[in-house]
């Protein structure tokens, strides 16, 4: 029986031409817009999906957290209003933040007298007596103070001032769950948050601009008492920051989740990234040696590196950011294009045992032409469950599978157009270094 | 049929009657039982129910007690670590299901992506420590391994409080530890307790203070357990201290224990201590485990100069008798009594110590000596709402993606495509069965790993079928067609699972939880695979052709 023999290799300079214009392209579009952009993973900063109510757009959340300059992108339906806010790296932290603030007072402020404590503000539903509260929170060294409106029942709680400081036993968690424990009607207003007693009467505005200009909230202030005090309340991290800002422009948000990576994580993630693939590569041409021959690595990686650099040049051109997941799918199609290829490879090894009359390029040919009908068919299946995925799979698997899917599709390609190809080329580049 | 056909029949029908069983406590009908507290509101009892409509879920309420049975679809970890944070729930737990007391089957392990919880990174800090050293050199990579271990127990104890059901505290390298907290409910208040640096101290206890709160308690306390969450157990010491009319240089606090095998502690009853700290944390320079004089463990340390003074006074013989307790971060761990003064600024602790006790006795020690600061540099958190989301959605893909490729099979192969639809169905059975039999965490790129499988599975199928095709075009009888077919194309399906299985591996390298959940989902998937294909298909091929009379195939 006769079968057409397609001369696939006789179009592989075509080929070659091909991938290369399609490398330009997706690179000078990729420049002209953003560059090839890393994500939270690998630079570190924070990611945060939140759901937002009615009528919210990405806009307004930009504006409104416009000091921490975010991309924000909404994901899944319109009408489930879920934003994806990521911010890329700042070096603040709340400790440093307090550290910077208890400096700049002593800075400005070099007479007076600073005390500092986390401290806790309380409001009570019922009337009650400042005793009463001291009665409860008697074992842990905690200073009460009513604050405020006298019709309101305000205090701060704070460690009192003892002898020996190391002996105090006082600490807000304590103090807080006492309070919990022992008072149904009392509203913890803010925990986590950082108090200042003054002792010399000091301007109260510039102190609060002060305070403020380091991002901390002010939750309460009186100068005019002695002793005077500022309570202003620092979010843990960048994330709590957003969180706070978000309520408070938007109302009652819920934050489906939080990612926050820090610096060290980033290059460490990018190291050991850039690290497995070179790993990768060599344990795979080691493996194609010692199976095949050595030709058939170079072709194979020619083809796994054709298709890996075109999915990065893809997700630079289509602005996809670089994140884990993606990474995982470029060492995905990684494996998955040596896959395709191995079986032709397979085939014109078993075909150069056979037919010994016919020239390798015609073997070639024939090989992949009859391993065509599985190449497409594998790899439309292939295709057929990540566009499922792609589909489906919400919003933490949507680069992922696009970034495969366009590797997959390469991969047919390359399979074909670049493997073969390549190892011919070799033997002729190798025939004539010989000679 | 030859009898080892019968053999090999039996055997595979076995494998997959013990699939299917493991994979039960999964997919199979799951129960859950949530307490509610004896003074929620009809509101938030209704929120309950409201959670649980009656179309997926059958639901019995008997007074606090509801109980929810559903599919392992619609009733898994994330559902009830949601359900966790509803208001006034006391708490919710699933059933175990009988599938896991008969075969030790398990249910699949949900990742933090899927059941929603915490991850975090901690990094250590030991700049401190080099420079307060005397000859200021930098630690060694053992030196800092060491010490990163020890903060573990600090982390330990910390954590404890937020009443996390399984929290994996583990070290990562030779200078961080990285913790998993699935649901926990106050990842701020986490994040605070580890931010704070670890007090360890070393505390008299006063004894008769001590027997007065013990009594004060079997008096007073009439639950079965103490209580676990941290604000009523305060609010109970408070009523201890006001009870027995503790002085002021006496304060109330609980002994812990960690249970055998557990990575939890428990209060276990209240002890009073001096509030005069007897001996800091630091006042210790070193901390070993070593042997009493009648071979059993014990933990030696030495002091510090300074501490070798305070040392003697505390161990001076009108304390003789007394017991000095060790407390780290509020919580009193042991107390060691004293029978010997010690000047030497040499001792050692020694009881009927397991080598656990020991262990973890030592690491307070040597943890309170040189305080480690840890710093977060990596945290995820995902709420258990978007956990179930990534849930539905998964189990979507994977059904559309299993349902298109099994349909195209179908249309494509006819007969033989039926066949290798029902290697399709048996393959994802196995893969799950594999994760959850070996303890495997699922996560979301693991769903990913499934859903791949599924298109790469069927490439050893496509392979055989097309190797038969052309076997039956050159003329081949069935059988041979069917033995060639399988022969022929068993290379290349070696070879390609292979070099996508190096990949896998390298995959699996990398560090972070969701990557290796899939490099992992994709291994077991692949050889499960090959092992479908390789062997129950063949089979099936193999009884097929038993038949002599078929001169077709349906292919």
């Amino acid at each position: 029986m006769k079968e057409r023999i397609i001369p696939f290799l006789e179009y592989r300079y075509i080929a070659y031409g091909l991938s290369l214009t399609l490398f330009v392209v997706f690179l000078t579009v990729g420049i002209v817009t953003k560059g090839l952009v890393l994500g939270v993973d690998f630079v570190g900063g924070q990611k945060i999906i939140a759901k937002f109510g009615k009528g919210v757009n990405e806009l307004q959340i930009r504006t409104a957290l416009s000091a921490y300059n975010p991309t924000v992108q909404q994901i899944g339906e319109a009408d489930s209003h879920e934003f994806i806010i990521s911010t890329k790296l700042q070096e603040d932290t709340s400790a440093t933040t307090d550290e910077k603030i208890r400096e700049s007072l002593t800075a400005k402020y070099p007479k007076a007298k600073f005390q500092d404590i986390d401290a806790l503000l309380i409001s009570v539903r019922d009337a009650i007596e400042v005793n009463k509260l001291n009665a409860v929170l008697t074992g842990v060294d905690a200073e009460v103070r009513k604050i405020g409106d006298p019709a309101k029942n305000e205090f701060i709680i704070y460690k009192k001032e003892t002898a020996d400081k190391k002996k105090s036993r006082y600490s807000s968690d304590k103090a807080e769950g006492l309070i919990r424990g022992s008072f149904e009607k009392a509203d913890i207003l803010n925990s986590l948050s950082f108090m200042i007693v003054f002792d010399n009467p000091l301007d109260e505005n510039a102190l609060t601009g002060l305070v403020k200009k380091y991002g901390a909230a002010v939750m309460k202030s009186d100068s005019v008492a002695r002793p005077g005090y500022i309570i202003y309340k620092i979010a843990m991290d960048e994330s709590d920051q957003i969180k706070s800002a978000l309520e408070k422009k938007f109302g009652s948000i819920s934050i489906l989740s939080t990612e926050n990576v820090g610096p060290a994580v980033g290059s460490y993630l990018s190291k050991s990234a850039l690290k497995l693939i070179i790993v990768a590569i060599l344990l795979m041409t080691i493996y194609l040696a010692y199976r095949f021959e050595f030709r058939y690595s170079v072709g194979a990686m020619a083809a796994v590196l054709h298709d890996v650099i075109l999915s990065v040049a893809f997700c630079g051109f289509t602005g996809v950011e670089i994140n884990i997941p993606v990474v995982a799918a470029l060492l995905t199609i990684f494996g998955y294009s040596v896959n395709d290829t191995i079986v032709i490879f397979d085939r014109i090894r078993e075909s150069t045992q056979i037919e010994t009359k016919i020239s390798f390029v015609d073997i070639v040919n024939k090989s992949i032409t009859i391993t065509m009908s599985r190449t497409i068919l594998t790899s439309f299946l292939t295709i057929l469950t990540v566009f499922a995925l792609f589909l489906l799979g919400g919003e933490g698997l949507n680069d992922f599978a696009m970034v495969l899917l366009f590797g997959m599709f390469v991969g047919v390609y390359s399979t074909v157009y670049i493997a073969s190809p390549v190892v011919i080329s070799w033997e002729k580049l190798m025939m004539k270094i010989k000679s | 049929m030859t009898r080892g056909m019968v053999y090999k029949l039996i055997f595979i029908l076995l494998l997959i009657a013990f699939s299917i069983i493991l994979v039960l406590p999964t997919v199979g009908e799951r129960t859950m039982r949530i307490a509610m507290n004896s003074d929620a509101t009809v509101e938030q009892v209704n929120a309950v129910k409201e959670k649980f409509p009656a179309t997926t879920y059958t639901l019995i309420q008997k007074g606090n007690v509801i109980t929810v049975t559903g599919s392992g679809r619609n009733l898994n970890d994330a559902v009830m670590n949601d359900v966790r944070t509803f208001p006034g729930i006391m708490n919710a737990v699933m059933l175990k299901h009988w599938a896991e007391d008969l075969v030790l089957a398990k249910k699949i392990n949900l990742g933090l992506d899927l059941q929603g919880g915490m991850h975090l990174v901690l990094q250590a800090d030991f700049n401190k420590i080099e420079s307060k050293s005397v000859d200021k050199k930098k630690l060694s990579e053992k030196e800092k391994t060491e010490l990163t271990h020890q903060a573990l127990e600090l982390i330990r104890n910390r954590i404890d409080k937020f009443g996390v059901a399984e929290p994996s505290i583990r070290p990562r390298g030779s200078d961080a530890i990285e913790l998993q907290l699935p649901g926990v409910k106050d990842p701020r208040a986490v994040k605070k307790a580890i931010g704070t640096t670890g007090q360890v101290e070393y505390r008299l206890v006063d004894e008769e203070y001590s027997n007065k709160a013990r009594v004060w308690i079997q008096q007073n306390f009439h639950e079965k357990k103490l209580p676990e969450d941290t604000d009523r157990l305060d609010k109970l010491l408070a009523d201890i201290t006001a009870g027995i009319k503790l002085p002021r240089n006496l304060e109330a606090l609980w002994d812990w224990e960690r249970p055998r095998d557990t990575q939890k502690l428990i209060p276990v009853y209240p002890i009073v201590l001096q509030r005069q700290v007897a001996i800091a944390g630091t006042d210790i320079s070193k901390a070993w485990i070593g042997n009493d004089e009648y071979g059993g463990l014990a933990v030696h340390f030495t002091t510090t100069a300074e501490g070798a003074t305070k040392f003697a006074d505390v161990t001076a013989k009108k304390n003789w008798g007394k017991r000095l307790a060790i407390v780290i971060d509020d919580k009193v761990r042991s107390a060691p009594k004293l029978n010997v003064q010690i000047t030497s600024g040499q001792a050692m602790i020694s009881g009927s110590f397991t080598y656990e006790e020991v262990n973890t006795l030592t690491r307070i020690i040597k943890e309170g000596a040189l305080p480690v600061d840890l710093r977060i540099i990596e945290e995820r958190t995902v709420g258990p709402s978007l956990g179930q989301d990534s849930i539905e959605s998964g189990i979507k893909a994977v059904l559309l993606g299993l349902a298109a490729v099994m349909i195209f099979m179908i249309l494509y192969y006819k007969v033989a495509g039926l066949i290798a639809d029902i290697g399709l169905m048996l393959n994802t059975i196995f893969q799950v069965a594999i994760l959850s039999w070996l303890g495997f965490t699922l996560t979301l790129p693991g769903i990913a790993g499934i859903i791949l499988t599924v298109g790469m599975a069927v490439d050893a199928n496509v392979l055989i079928y097309e190797r038969m095709k052309e076997e039956l075009r050159s003329g081949k009888s069935v059988r041979m067609a069917v033995s060639l077919g399988f022969d022929r194309a068993f290379w290349a399906i070696f070879d390609s699972n292979l070099t996508t299985l190096i990949s896998a591996f390298v995959l699996a390298q990398f560090g972070t939880g969701p990557i290796k959940g899939f490099a992992v989902t994709l291994t077991i998937g692949l050889i499960a695979s090959m092992f479908v294909a390789l062997y129950i298909t063949r089979f099936t091929y193999e009884m097929i052709s038993l038949n002599k009379k078929i001169r077709r195939l349906s292919i």
